[in-house]
């Protein structure tokens, strides 16, 4: 149930459309077009012209298209733009940024997307393309490269390697995510590994990148780009699709040091200092949550995540995603696109734009849909001290 | 270890490097509550001093968790691929734990606990980065 919701968003912005690009491994486009295209489809889907949105919200990444481009390139003439650094939490927090803003009244409407060529363009991990610097993201890189130390896949293998001696997490654990995620991109023909069934023992036998992470624990390298509307309740009320209430936001919320491999516990992630605010503006609760896009840049990330979001205790993160019950007709359906691992790596936007269209009940009639579903989760990971996630609400 | 990339040393980071080069281990620790910090920074962020001291530590220590890479994605790695990363906890300190390289060893025979000791590879003329091998190896 979704509630009255508390908090300063009070429940007084919404979701208005979401929009994406098709995926590929070599759009042949540029961020520009491929930005243009995904804000497009969005404000068709919530009935807006470009000239009603001033807001412009992406992340700073050096391999985007920022706001004042896309801004000029679809004819808007905005009154607010940012770009932010946030990795894997940007989605909510550009989300919660764009409420804020509004609340301030320095905006009205916000256009919040991705956009990248992350394949064809510049490859995350790969320090060899000079316009990528590990350094960029962490002030303590020089302490990790030196030793080949470098790549996300290597840097979070660190921590499942870590919860595997603590907690007995296993490979099969990890590959149930990997699986969930493949059976919903079979569910949904846009994505890229559509059409491509994953068994256990595919899982298994996929080549080790970062042991203990396989290919198949890792997400997609994809182009693209995804975006959504943030707009005022009653504003999109008068749009075209049907808005989803933001019934709590946290932007980019970090642990008590940024060098995460130094903390305590190394087995937990920020999303433990996330949950009880997000769920506390909105009233709610874990056992509230009908469905979930959890980041999954791996498959360990989702685990972790469950636990850390208190679906789970600390350390049962493994057990509980076992017997389908983070698949489609399980307990807590997530990533029901696909995921990035399945669908495309956005950097989390289409695991926001899958849970508004959920919310929205668009996949009604087909295996996809969530029945019922009147409250999602949608997390953030970027990287494993900072995290940021959004409590959705299907309008009532 | 044959693939390496040179770290940028900063002024907060020197002295790690420099005590690197005469093959000792030195950390970071508070002047004030006497804490040891990793990596390095300015202030004290448990007690707010200022003032630190670089100090000299043993360089025993143990596996706190590893990953055996095996694509390398930097190609000045390929040629070492399977290879061992690893944080080290280093006893003496707190709870410190540095990345680090392990040398010496099968990836196979690493375990979570292992006892290791620092060494050092002197990897340019300008540079050299702490590894470690396994305390059985202790010359």
């Amino acid at each position: 149930m979704t509630g009255q919701a508390a908090g300063f968003l009070g429940a007084r912005y919404a979701i208005a459309g979401v929009g994406e690009t098709d995926w590929s491994r070599d759009s042949g486009r540029t961020p520009l077009t491929l930005a243009v295209q995904a804000a497009r489809a969005a404000l068709a889907d919530a009935g807006l012209a470009p000239a009603e949105v001033d807001g412009f919200l992406s992340y700073a990444e050096s391999d985007s298209a920022d706001g004042l481009h896309v801004a000029s390139a679809l004819g808007a003439r905005p009154t607010y733009t940012a770009e932010i650094v946030g990795g894997g939490s940007s989605a909510e927090f550009l989300v919660a940024t764009a409420a804020a803003a509004i609340q301030a009244g320095l905006c009205s409407s916000v256009l919040c997307y991705r956009s990248m060529n992350g394949r064809s363009g510049r490859r995350f991990g790969h320090q060899e393309q000079g316009d990528w610097s590990l350094e960029s993201i962490y002030p303590f890189a020089s302490f990790l490269m030196p030793y080949g130390w470098t790549s996300p896949a290597q840097l979070y293998a660190m921590i499942a390697r870590r919860h595997m001696h603590q907690y007995g997490t296993t490979a099969e654990q990890l590959g149930q995510v990997a699986l969930a995620c493949r059976a919903h991109a079979n569910l949904n023909p846009r994505a890229l590994m559509s059409g491509r069934p994953l068994t256990m023992a595919d899982y298994l036998a996929s080549p080790m990148i970062a042991d203990p992470f396989r290919l198949y624990d890792c997400c997609l390298e994809t182009d693209g780009a995804a975006a959504c509307l943030v707009t005022s309740r009653e504003r999109a009320r008068d749009g075209r699709a049907r808005p989803v209430t933001i019934l709590g936001a946290v932007g980019r919320s970090g642990a008590e040091s940024v060098y995460h491999w130094g903390l305590p516990d190394i087995t937990a992630a920020a999303g433990q200092h996330v949950a009880p605010t997000v769920f506390g503006m909105a009233g709610l609760s874990p056992r509230d949550v009908d469905v979930a896009g959890i980041y999954d840049c791996f498959t360990f990330t989702v685990v972790i995540q469950l636990e850390d979001y208190g679906f789970c205790k600390k350390g049962e993160g493994g057990p509980f995603v076992e017997g389908g019950r983070i698949a489609l007709g399980g307990e807590l359906p997530c990533n029901t696109a696909g995921g990035q691992l399945s669908e495309a790596y956005t950097h989390g936007m289409n695991n926001l734009t899958e849970v508004v269209r959920q919310l929205r009940g668009d996949h009604a009639g087909s295996e996809r849909q969530v029945p019922g579903a009147e409250v999602g989760l949608v997390t953030g990971w970027g990287g494993p001290e900072v995290a940021g996630a959004l409590l959705l609400g299907r309008a009532g | 270890m044959s693939g390496f990339l040179p770290p940028a040393i900063t002024a907060d980071t020197a002295p790690y490097w420099e005590a690197a080069r005469r093959h000792e281990l030195r950390l970071q620790r508070c002047g004030g509550c006497r804490a040891f910090r990793f990596y390095p920074g300015p202030v004290c962020p448990r007690c707010g001093e200022e003032a630190a001291e670089w100090e000299r530590v043993s360089g025993g220590g143990e596996v706190y968790s590893y990953v055996i890479v095996h694509r390398a994605t930097h190609p000045v790695f390929a040629a070492d691929v399977p290879y061992v990363v690893a944080l080290v906890e280093i006893s003496g300190t707190g709870g410190i734990r540095i990345p680090s390289r392990l040398v010496g060893v099968t990836p196979d025979e690493v375990r979570i606990g292992m006892a290791v000791d620092v060494d050092f590879e002197d990897v340019t003329p300008d540079c050299t980065v702490p590894v470690f091998r396994l305390a059985r190896d202790r010359a």
